[in-house]
């Protein structure tokens, strides 16, 4: 069968500081996050091909400036690198069997969240679909329940505490990998990496094998996408997409039957 | 037997920014790139070994700034390193029972083809006989043009657009496709382990098919020509021998030796 994993790198083990993650350059620090990430992916995909030999993998590596150390991964599995330039659904398809979303973090505003944020870490404020907030794992998992006819579902979600709850309230079924506790904006309490990897990998086995009754989270259309800056943005570069309307000045919004079509 | 490859590194699986590929530093990004297409020489090579055991293999780094990592190269290969520091044709002859081409990307101007040019990032265009070619027809024309005879490509790998362009030149000739090419620096890469093992089969094939496969053979005389972006300078294209300039940004060679070019 077909797997998808969506991989962000703010959520994994041992990674709590913005300088691990928001640099270009392949500093010490950023080249240890990535190495922490590809870790907890390789496990993962363990635990996929336990439960399914045959297992089609693609990950798509969906941290900006790049969280996978590619030289690292995993090499029985496809992949998308990197963040910028794609277009949603991001290489995902309805024939996927289910998607996993691993090194996730909190959406923007989380009350001790660690490296919490909605896509941009230093301009969104919040994000918002059909009225409700969501950050990048509710984003990701909405778009992936309106593929095909019925609807890719999430399986597995591992990043920290907060991200974790924050999936579990999205979709009961789902399995989480906690990989940290979150204590504050740059600060996390880490579990043993050894034990997150034997989790991971057991779990997205247990995962793959219970794909058929994790429901998609299948909402039915229009959506409404509300996005809305931190205070000194503006809400230019959301404007060129299509039926984009600005409602203030931080906050745009747009409404659409196909949310592929927009910037989730 | 002797079997030749040439590598060139844009065409490699997990290779798709130009920063993995340019420049004379060794950063963290090249060397990733650098084990890459290594790799990708060590699979073809053991099939090449699977075919013929007795094989004597030539390896030529086609790369500009070089993209083989020597240390992880296979020891049973003999090695020309990068770039242009020895002049066509490499180290081939008509010695070479065939050759394999590497790392293949697509031609300058291909929509969509990741990491798409034709040597420079100046060239709009290089044409052979009036028909449009990238480094990879170039090569294999070369190979099918050697004085002494003429040497088949039989194994081209790179991304999609690459093996459609070898199969348009060779029908017969045989393809490993590393990644499908989205855009001028993305592409979705196949997983390593599939190219590898898809590279060590299909070079012990290309060996056993080596009668079944005919050379890329233009006749003779070539007229080979380049056309560059505007404002670039023409001078190193009329330092080569038998060539005119055609206009501002084109020059024109008409040769009988296709290593005299500068394809
Ligand atoms: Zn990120
Ligand atoms: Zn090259």
């Amino acid at each position: 069968m077909k797997w998808y994993i969506l991989t962000d790198l703010e959520g994994a083990c041992r990674v709590n500081r913005w300088d691990q993650t928001r640099v270009d350059e392949l500093t010490p620090d950023k080249l240890y996050a990535r190495r922490m990430l590809t870790a907890e992916i390789n496990a993962a995909v363990q635990g996929l091909y336990d439960a399914d030999h045959e297992a089609e993998i693609l990950v798509w590596d969906g941290h900006g400036n790049g969280g996978i150390d590619n030289t690292l991964l995993d090499e029985r599995i496809a992949l998308i690198a990197r963040g910028s330039g794609i277009r949603p659904p991001y290489g995902l398809t309805a024939e996927h069997a289910g998607m996993l979303v691993l090194g996730q973090h909190p959406m923007a505003g989380t009350p001790r969240g660690t490296l919490a944020h909605t896509y941009s870490s230093r301009t969104v404020e919040e994000y918002r679909l059909n009225g409700q907030p969501v950050g990048e794992l509710g984003a990701r998992a909405v778009m992936a329940g309106t593929l095909g006819t019925r609807g890719v579902p999430t399986i597995l979600v591992s990043g920290d505490d907060l991200a974790c709850a924050e999936a579990r309230a999205l979709i009961p079924e789902v399995y989480v990998v906690p990989t940290k506790t979150s204590l504050g904006e740059e600060l996390a309490e880490h579990r043993a990496p050894a034990a997150v990897y034997s989790d991971l990998r057991e779990q997205a086995a247990a995962a793959a094998r219970a794909a058929a009754n994790i429901p998609p989270v299948r909402w039915a259309p229009p959506y409404t996408l509300r996005a809305r800056m931190k205070e000194g943005f503006g809400v230019e570069g959301y404007l060129r997409y299509d039926g984009a309307t600005q409602i203030d000045e931080r906050t745009v919004e747009v409404v659409t039957d196909d949310l592929t079509k927009t910037w989730i | 037997m002797k079997w030749y490859i040439m590598t060139d590194l844009e065409g490699a699986c997990r290779v798709e920014r130009w920063v993995q590929c340019d420049g004379s530093e060794l950063h963290y990004e090249r060397l990733e790139a650098r084990r890459f297409i290594t790799a990708e020489a060590n699979a073809t090579a053991a099939g090449i070994i699977d075919a013929d055991p007795d094989a004597d293999i030539v390896l030529w780094d086609g790369h500009g700034p070089g993209c083989i990592d020597p240390s992880l190269l296979d020891p049973r290969v003999s090695f020309i390193p990068h770039g242009w520091r020895i002049p066509a044709p490499f180290g081939l002859t008509s010695e070479f029972a065939g050759a394999f081409v590497l790392g293949t990307h697509s031609r300058a101007g291909t929509p969509n083809g990741c990491l798409a040019h034709t040597m420079a990032g100046n060239v709009i265009g290089y044409w052979l006989n009036g028909r449009e070619i990238g480094e990879l027809a170039g090569r294999m024309a070369m190979a099918g043009g050697l004085p002494d005879g003429p040497v088949p490509v039989l194994l081209v790998s790179g991304c999609n657009f690459a093996c459609a362009e070898a199969h348009e030149l060779v029908p017969e000739v045989l393809t490993v496709e590393t990644k499908l090419s989205l855009a001028p620096e993305r592409a979705q890469h196949r997983p390593p382990a599939t190219v590898h093992a898809e590279l060590r089969a299909q070079a012990a094939a290309a060996v056993h098919a080596r009668d079944d496969i005919p050379p890329f053979v233009v006749p003779a005389p070539y007229t080979v020509r380049a056309k560059l972006t505007e404002g670039s300078s023409l001078d190193w294209y009329l330092r080569h021998p038998h060539t005119t300039r055609i206009d501002e940004q084109t020059a024109e060679q008409v040769t009988a030796n296709l290593y005299e070019t500068w394809i």
